[in-house]
């Protein structure tokens, strides 16, 4: 598996798992505005490291 | 008010001259006009993008449905991000597939694809309604905030016709280029805008975000939960992945990608994007901060939260300010889906499916006509009225998604799946939405006995799930029939 789908699953999971966190503890607005930069952020790395793949 | 009028008028009239002028010196061919020549750089598709990201929808709708749903309206915040993320990937591979090919409408793709100038046809059919409804939103949110601004001297009517006219003008004038134009000044002017009311509003009437969500909860106990039924977690969910899978299936979305110089400049858009969902938070807290300063509004009048708590508020040349940048935010969306659409009837339904012999040059004089038809009967539904916005743009996706299988096992490496999967899928899905919206009822009156968190489920992924279903049955069913293709389907 390569690094940036390792990368992407982050956002995914987090985003996903951010309405049962909020069932057991607004909490959404934050987490997802705090994902949405986070998401920009490991994009942006792995745009860096796949650089190469995109004459 | 005259000042909020002079402010409204003059910036429709700028809208106008940016628009018109952005023709420049071109020749405008068919692919010049649709999809600029394939010469945008990562700003102009990005501008281009980040129409749709900030439409009328959000501007009225994402406060709207903060001040009367509160916690489900964050889906929106969510589904931008991972739609990117899934366009890390998905969107390049589009840019290198519809250059190669030259294809320069949403309908080509799937008629390339699969070889099948039929499934060209019927994509542009669901594609057409799915984008009517995207453009009843712009048109009706338009005339919403005109009126509302200029104070009623304007009405809603005489606002819908005047941005109508607007943008049919530029657009058949200047084409994408006129969209894409205007498009640089909207994004200055709503990101300034919106963070400006996100932190202003809350801070000037509550004190302090904390304060303004406490006042919130003392008022109206558990508003700030997730609710357990209806827009409950399971909706939530389900939701964000509906939307999230339906993004790039916006018709003028996916042809924006067409218009980009690179495949590094489409990537780099998806990088940049989710970030940019964040100015959608700052029009929750605008939403949040009317429901105690403006109660009362119900229904498809939750819409107008954001605008009648800055009427409140504010001087009127200033909500003429704000009543000019919910124009653009109409217009750079509205124009698009407008070429989008026309585009795709003259080319997949006129072309593909009476004239296939015909030149590009009566192509382009085709959609030049439908053009401004579409424009005309996207007002008609208009002026009938009609449900909130997000309601609409939820059926909107629903719809389009359901062209996601098709589209998703188009793309993979070692090809699954032909046209009569393809017809069979869409024809299942859009029959279980069409069956499910139709009746008025939710899922729970189709499930009864069902756990809540199934009867909850947006009926868009119910119907996804079905024709996810069908595609792979059919596909596998008929896999010696030919398979993807050459794509010879538009040369011939």
């Amino acid at each position: 598996m390569k690094l940036s789908h390792l990368l992407a699953a982050l956002p995914l999971a987090a985003i996903y798992s951010g309405g049962l966190i909020a069932e057991h503890v607004p909490f959404l607005l934050a987490w997802n505005a705090l994902w949405a930069i986070l998401t920009s952020v490991i994009m942006a790395v792995m745009f860096h490291h796949d650089g190469s793949s995109i004459e | 008010m005259s000042s909020a009028l002079l402010v409204i008028g003059f910036f429709l009239a700028f809208a106008l001259f940016v628009g018109i002028r952005a023709k420049g010196g071109r020749t405008m061919n068919l692919e010049q006009w649709s999809v600029g020549g394939r010469g945008f750089g990562t700003v102009l598709v990005f501008l281009l993008m980040a129409g749709e990201s900030f439409s009328t929808t959000i501007f009225l709708g994402a406060s709207g449905w903060a001040y009367s749903k509160g916690p489900p309206v964050f889906y929106i915040l969510a589904y931008g991000c991972l739609a990117y993320l899934l366009g890390y990937w998905i969107l390049p591979a589009v840019w290198r597939y519809a250059t190669a090919h030259k294809l320069v409408s949403f309908s080509d793709f799937f008629a390339s694809k699969y070889d099948s100038r039929s499934l060209g046809v019927l994509v542009s059919l669901v594609a057409v309604l799915g984008m009517a409804s995207l453009l009843i939103i712009q048109l009706r949110g338009l005339g919403i905030i005109v009126s509302e601004a200029s104070y009623g001297s304007i009405s809603q009517p005489m606002a819908v016709w005047g941005g109508a006219l607007a943008m049919i003008s530029y657009i058949l004038i200047s084409g994408i280029h006129g969209s894409a134009s205007i498009a640089i000044f909207k994004d200055i002017l709503i990101v300034s805008l919106a963070v400006f009311l996100g932190v202003y509003l809350p801070l000037h009437y509550y004190g302090s975000y904390g304060a303004m969500f406490q006042a919130i909860e003392a008022a109206r106990p558990g508003f700030m939960q997730m609710p357990a039924e209806g827009l409950n977690l399971s909706w939530y969910n389900s939701t964000i992945l509906l939307t999230m899978l339906g993004y790039f299936l916006y018709p003028h979305v996916f042809i924006s990608v067409y218009s980009a110089t690179s495949a590094k400049a489409v990537r780099r858009n998806a990088v940049v994007m989710p970030i940019y969902q964040l100015v959608i938070a700052f029009m929750f807290l605008v939403g949040f901060a009317a429901i105690l300063k403006v109660p009362g509004l119900q229904g498809a009048d939750s819409d107008l939260a954001l605008l009648r708590l800055a009427k409140a508020t504010f001087d009127p040349w200033f909500i003429g300010v704000i009543g000019g940048a919910g124009i653009l935010t109409a217009l750079v969306p509205g124009s698009t889906i407008l070429l989008s659409a026309s585009t795709l009837i003259a080319k997949n339904v006129y072309q593909q499916g009476f004239a296939p012999h015909a030149t590009e040059r009566q192509i382009t004089l085709i959609a030049k006509c439908v053009l401004p038809l579409f424009g005309l009967l996207a007002v008609y539904f208009v002026l009938r009225g009609g449900a909130t916005f997000v309601a609409l743009a939820l059926f909107a996706s629903s719809l389009l998604t359901q062209l996601f299988p098709s589209f998703f096992f188009s793309l993979l490496p070692r090809r699954f799946g032909n046209k009569y999967a393809a017809f069979a899928g869409i024809f299942a899905g859009g029959a279980v939405l069409g069956a499910i919206t139709l009746s008025g009822k939710g899922l729970a009156a189709w499930l009864p006995g069902w756990p809540v968190a199934v009867q909850s489920l947006n009926a868009g992924l119910v119907a996804l799930a079905v024709n996810l279903a069908v595609f792979v049955v059919v596909g596998t069913l008929t896999h010696r029939r030919p398979m993807l293709p050459t794509a010879q389907a538009l040369s011939s």
